[in-house]
């Protein structure tokens, strides 16, 4: 028994001296990340420490490439424009990019692209990008620090860069540039529909928290101002308009009075597999023709 | 009566009613075993009466809309319109292990291996002891029935040991079969927007992904266990190592296959009869072996070439003779053989169905378009795992105690044993080393273990 106390102190002390340094080294290398980058710590990096802009987009990765900002910059051309959609992050990434940017320089417009299960699929600490930046960024620990669960573990430096300590260290060491797209990326090539298969899941849920994240980014941009337009972009496939998370989706637009603008099972979109690069995403063609139509549906030309 | 109530509560957690199910289970195999040795006349009868019953339960959680569907479709093509009851049945975890060890227990006392367990509370934690209740090892009644009986006393030895298996069975779990499962998903879950150099890297990513995957849980169950003072017996022998696909199933799922074995192939008169018969018990062994992972043609087809497989193999060993694995070369070709022969079969198993299959098969011998790399980082991750399991397999396999080196006239041994190193200060650092790499670098947020669906 003496001897398994002994080992088990030795082996506990160890590692929990490795996690602290692993907390250490991770926020160092978070801080020396270069400002602007398209990857997926880079770009979330410039979206909560750096993003100033009057026109923000919010979303997954269905926002960042679907809205295309040269398009943006030409019907606004004085303005500060930012896509921060990022590849499959959810309502609570949304609010601490939203929450961050505030901080720095509050937006005019805000266009919160959401998918119509997003209620139903709330990130959890530990599969969303935001945990990285955790010690960085004060909004990203207000909206992380759910319950004490979250809380405990998110002290782990172990937890916290999870798979990415690497990638945080050879980011760190890339040359500065500039992101000329403001955060968008087209995609090339259009979809082959001979290969077309799709099961459409039953989303039967709706998750507080996420419904409580979506809640105060309306409360937020009703505070400061801001106007905010929540979009369902196009998907080549039909989607269920009865599913539980979007009819709670379409409800709290409505009843906050909300600008709720749907074209998931628009016939103008659907019917053309030339403008998408896969049954969920836009190809570049794509996103030119819908932020056009978007920004004509809007009435979007100036302010 | 503290584990039995731990492995309810445990159970319980996923869905408190179906413990019902296991609890079912147990008084039929327990009642009809014990009547089996009351009235030795009537124990075939009982013994029909107890598998029965048993397969009952399974059938009706795991095939009921398989088999409904099928007559359906078939009916519908004969022009025949008939309606089955449309049930939502949400399958039970567990469930083909659990009721397969009773069944194995009601089998075993026929035969009179074994006699039938008196005390129900202990009958009842041969079912539902909590580290093999959900995805095995498959118990036999003679290995884990007498533990029961004895009293264990905490031994730093099993702690120890125990929890060397818990910490290898996690890297297997995070570090191989998850991180290789984002490879393997993005390409599987997309057939078609990838190419057959992606599609071929996918499948044998799936092939070490199910190896990690569930070779990982049963360590993590025996290593449970064995801190607990209970032997569990071994499921996995580095079967990747194999030099033919008969070898093959001596040393992957182990339970299972020697339930089979012992269960299936040989009630069914197994090798004692003319060789052609032989054949066909091990084709029928094996369909049902593929029926067994799940309800679905895919899986069929999976133990089908499985059955293929093993009867090319006994043709072969009747007519040429056993090979002999002479040199080192003869034994890498057939470690290669093997292993693209099981890959080629795991396609089945991967695929969401029959038609998924074949389009990928299809797509792979295209040999055309450009590999898939996915995140470099993950890629990496996913190669640097793989790596330190290849490693390990081909150290235990081939160099189980230690290598001799040699120093001009002198030779030393040195050991290749990390974890269970004499030294103290290589074994603490090999611990701690493992630990953080797995909370480093292994997938923490995702995947449920595949074998909990069967």
């Amino acid at each position: 028994m003496r001897k398994l106390l002994i080992y088990s102190a030795v082996i506990i002390i160890c590692t929990a001296t490795a996690d602290f340094l692993t907390g250490r080294l991770g926020k160092y290398f978070t801080e020396q990340l270069p400002e602007y980058g398209d990857n997926l710590i880079t770009k979330p990096n410039y979206a909560l420490q750096h993003a100033k802009a009057d026109i923000l987009i919010l979303g997954s990765s269905r926002a960042e490439h679907h809205y295309d900002t040269r398009i943006f910059q030409l019907q606004f051309p004085d303005t500060e424009i930012y896509n921060a959609g990022q590849h499959n992050q959810g309502m609570n990434y949304a609010l601490a990019v939203l929450k961050s940017c505030i901080e720095r320089k509050t937006p005019k417009i805000v266009f919160l692209d959401c998918e119509p299960e997003v209620l139903s699929e709330e990130k959890t600490a530990a599969n969303t990008t935001l945990k990285t930046f955790y010690s960085v960024n004060n909004n990203v620990k207000s909206v992380l620090n759910e319950t004490l669960k979250d809380k405990i573990v998110l002290k782990s430096g172990f937890y916290k860069y999870n798979g990415v300590i690497l990638k945080l260290f050879l980011d760190s060491r890339l040359p500065k540039s500039e992101d000329t797209l403001k955060g968008f990326e087209s995609l090339k090539g259009s979809l082959d529909t001979s290969k077309l298969k799709y099961e459409q899941p039953e989303f039967t849920s709706v998750i507080s928290k996420a419904e409580k994240d979506f809640k105060e980014i309306i409360s937020l941009c009703k505070k400061h101002n801001i106007k905010l337009y929540v979009v369902i972009s196009p998907y080549y496939y039909h989607q269920n308009e009865m599913s539980l998370p979007y009819v709670r989706l379409s409800e709290i637009c409505s009843k906050k009075n909300v600008s709720f603008s749907d074209y998931m099972n628009n016939s103008f979109f659907d019917s053309q597999p030339q403008l998408f690069h896969d049954i969920n995403h836009l190809n570049e063609k794509g996103a030119i023709l819908f932020t056009y139509r978007l920004l004509y549906d809007l009435h979007l030309t100036q302010y | 009566m503290f584990l039995l109530a731990a492995s309810y509560f445990f159970y319980m957690n996923w869905e408190p009613f179906y413990a019902l199910l296991i609890l079912t289970s147990t008084v039929i195999t327990y009642v009809c075993g014990n009547l089996m040795e009351k009235y030795p006349d009537k124990k075939r009868i009982l013994l029909v009466l107890c598998l029965l019953l048993n397969f009952s339960i399974l059938f009706f959680f795991k095939y009921y809309h398989f088999v409904t569907d099928n007559i359906f479709a078939l009916l519908s093509y004969c022009g025949i319109r008939v309606g089955f009851p449309q049930i939502k049945i949400l399958l039970p975890v567990g469930i083909s292990f659990y009721i397969f060890q009773a069944a194995g227990y009601s089998i075993d006392i026929y035969r009179k291996t074994i006699k039938a367990e008196k005390d129900f509370f202990t009958y009842a934690l041969f079912v539902s002891f909590f580290p093999q209740l959900v995805a095995g090892p498959i118990e036999r009644a003679k290995n884990l029935l007498p533990q029961f009986h004895s009293f264990h006393r905490f031994s730093y030895d099993n702690f120890s040991s125990g929890a060397k298996m818990m910490l290898w069975g996690y890297f297997l779990k995070l570090c191989v079969a998850d991180r290789l499962a984002e490879y393997t998903d993005s390409v599987y879950n997309n057939m078609q927007m990838h190419s057959s150099f992606s599609l071929i890297v996918a499948t044998i990513f799936f092939t070490f992904q199910i190896y990690g995957d569930f070779a990982g849980y049963s360590l993590i169950a025996k290593g449970c266990a064995k801190c607990l003072g209970y032997e569990l017996m071994e499921n996995f022998r580095r079967p990747y190592l194999s030099l033919n696909v008969k070898e093959f199933w001596k040393r992957w799922h182990i339970s299972l296959s020697s339930w089979f074995q012992d269960y299936v192939y040989i009630s069914l008169g197994g090798n004692r009869i003319n060789f052609v018969r032989t054949l066909f018990n091990l084709l029928i062994t094996f369909l049902i072996s593929g029926l067994w992972h799940g309800a679905s043609w895919n899986f069929v087809m999976w133990g089908l070439i499985h059955g293929v497989y093993l009867i090319i193999y006994n043709v072969i060993i009747k007519f040429c003779g056993s090979p002999a694995y002479k040199t080192k070369t003869s034994k890498a070709f057939g470690i290669l053989i093997t292993f693209v022969a099981v890959s080629f079969a795991w396609i089945f198993f991967r695929s969401d169905n029959m038609n998924d299959a074949i389009y990928a098969i299809k797509e792979i011998f295209a040999f055309k378009g450009e590999l898939f790399t996915g995140s470099k980082t993950v890629m990496l991750l996913s190669v640097t795992s793989l790596c330190i399991l290849i490693a390990k397999s081909l150290k235990d396999e081939f160099f189980p105690y230690g290598i001799s080196l040699r120093f001009g006239t002198k030779k030393i041994a040195v050991s290749t044993k990390i974890l269970d190193n004499p030294h103290p200060a290589v074994k603490i650092c090999a611990f701690v080393l493992l630990t953080c790499y797995i909370l480093l670098f292994g997938a923490l947020d995702s995947h449920q273990f595949i074998y909990f669906q069967f």
